[in-house]
């Protein structure tokens, strides 16, 4: 499941950013920091984990360090990559 | 309009419980030694210092979504349209009992009263090429709606000296991380406890605002607060928001900017606050 998780999140990612290849995007790029994800798509890609977990995310109350890379987003919301 | 005082007023300092105030004997020396400490840290790096109208146009503020973002806290210039029947009308009954502007027919605004000193920089060099950092600073009367105020310390009309760079990201980083340095300094020379605190700027609904979530995801804004209350200054790191928005680039690359921002009124506060209302006791 997690495995399925990370999968649609990197998929997410690619679609949305879609000059970004696939190899430069790996479990640990910093999406935020390197702005591979803008302030536009942030709001977009917690709408995407909020329907595939099916809860809501406290827009006032987010951890930084849950959004940093996939491995991040997937520990956080998902489980992590290897539970 | 709620109204809270200050524990303790500043001499000199005329309140007129309207958001604004007027500066006098120790109070206004007070004002300007505080700016000019201001100027000595500015100098560190050689920022040019420059002066700008009360004025933004509100086209370029909607570049950056500023309406979108601070609605509440937009002040804007009106005129009457200049019809004389409109004038005429307008000057039978230009006020009310209770004081109030009875406007007859405006023209729609297009400024906007300055909200931040720092957005005069990127309006001034729009579209500009350049081929090293800048650095510059003035000290700008800016303008925010707010819901309440409290003299000095939440004010409609407020002086706030900035510092700014404009350059690539690693400049703007080196030059935050410097300033952050430079400012504990002062305020270890001053004597005010203050400390940096991670911050958000003051969104409108900031539940659905993307750039909200974003500045809580990616912090680019530290605030310094006094005794654990009230944020005198900040840090700002905007990354290519400006450069991309008003076009100024270096060998092709949008650039980056960050702002070092006081509040004058804010600090003089802190120092009444801190050392009492004798100006002899000031540092």
């Amino acid at each position: 499941m997690s495995a399925a998780d990370r999968d649609a999140v990197r998929a997410w990612i690619l679609k949305t950013v879609p000059k970004l290849e696939p190899a430069q995007l790996t479990d640990d790029t910093k999406i935020l920091k390197d702005r591979v994800i803008t302030s536009l798509q942030i709001m977009d890609l917690i709408l995407f984990i909020e329907a595939r977990r099916k809860g809501s995310i406290d827009r006032t109350r987010m951890k930084p360090e849950s959004f940093q890379s996939i491995r991040s987003i997937c520990e956080a919301f998902f489980g992590g990559l290897d539970g | 309009m709620a109204e809270t005082m200050a524990p303790r007023p500043l001499p000199g300092h005329t309140w007129y419980g309207e958001g604004q105030g007027a500066f006098s004997g120790a109070a206004l020396a007070l004002m300007r030694r505080l700016d000019g400490l201001f100027l000595e840290l500015a100098a560190a790096c050689g920022a040019e210092e420059h002066v700008f109208p009360p004025f933004l146009p509100a086209g370029a503020l909607n570049r950056i979504d500023y309406f979108g973002s601070f609605p509440h806290l937009a002040t804007f210039p009106v005129n009457l349209e200049r019809d004389e029947a409109n004038l005429a009308k307008f000057s039978c009954a230009a006020v009310d009992d209770s004081e109030r502007v009875r406007l007859t027919a405006i023209e729609a605004p297009a400024h906007v009263l300055t909200p931040s000193a720092c957005y005069h920089f990127y309006r001034l060099f729009e579209g500009r090429r350049f081929d090293q950092p800048v650095y510059v600073t003035t000290n700008a009367q800016c303008f925010r709606r707010e819901d309440h105020y409290a003299p000095l310390e939440r004010q409609w009309a407020f002086a706030m000296r900035e510092i700014v760079c404009i350059g690539l990201a690693e400049e703007v980083e080196a030059f935050l991380a410097a300033y952050r340095v430079r400012v504990d300094a002062l305020i270890e020379k001053i004597g005010l406890p203050a400390r940096w605190e991670r911050a958000t700027d003051p969104f409108f609904n900031p539940g659905s605002n993307s750039k909200y979530v974003m500045q809580q995801l990616l912090p680019v804004k530290h605030e310094l607060v006094y005794d654990g209350r009230l944020a005198i200054g900040s840090v700002n790191f905007h990354h290519d928001h400006f450069g991309r928005a008003f076009d100024m680039q270096r060998a092709g690359v949008p650039l980056h900017s960050g702002c070092v921002a006081f509040g004058v009124e804010r600090w003089a506060s802190c120092i009444v606050q801190q050392f009492g209302a004798d100006p002899a006791r000031w540092p």
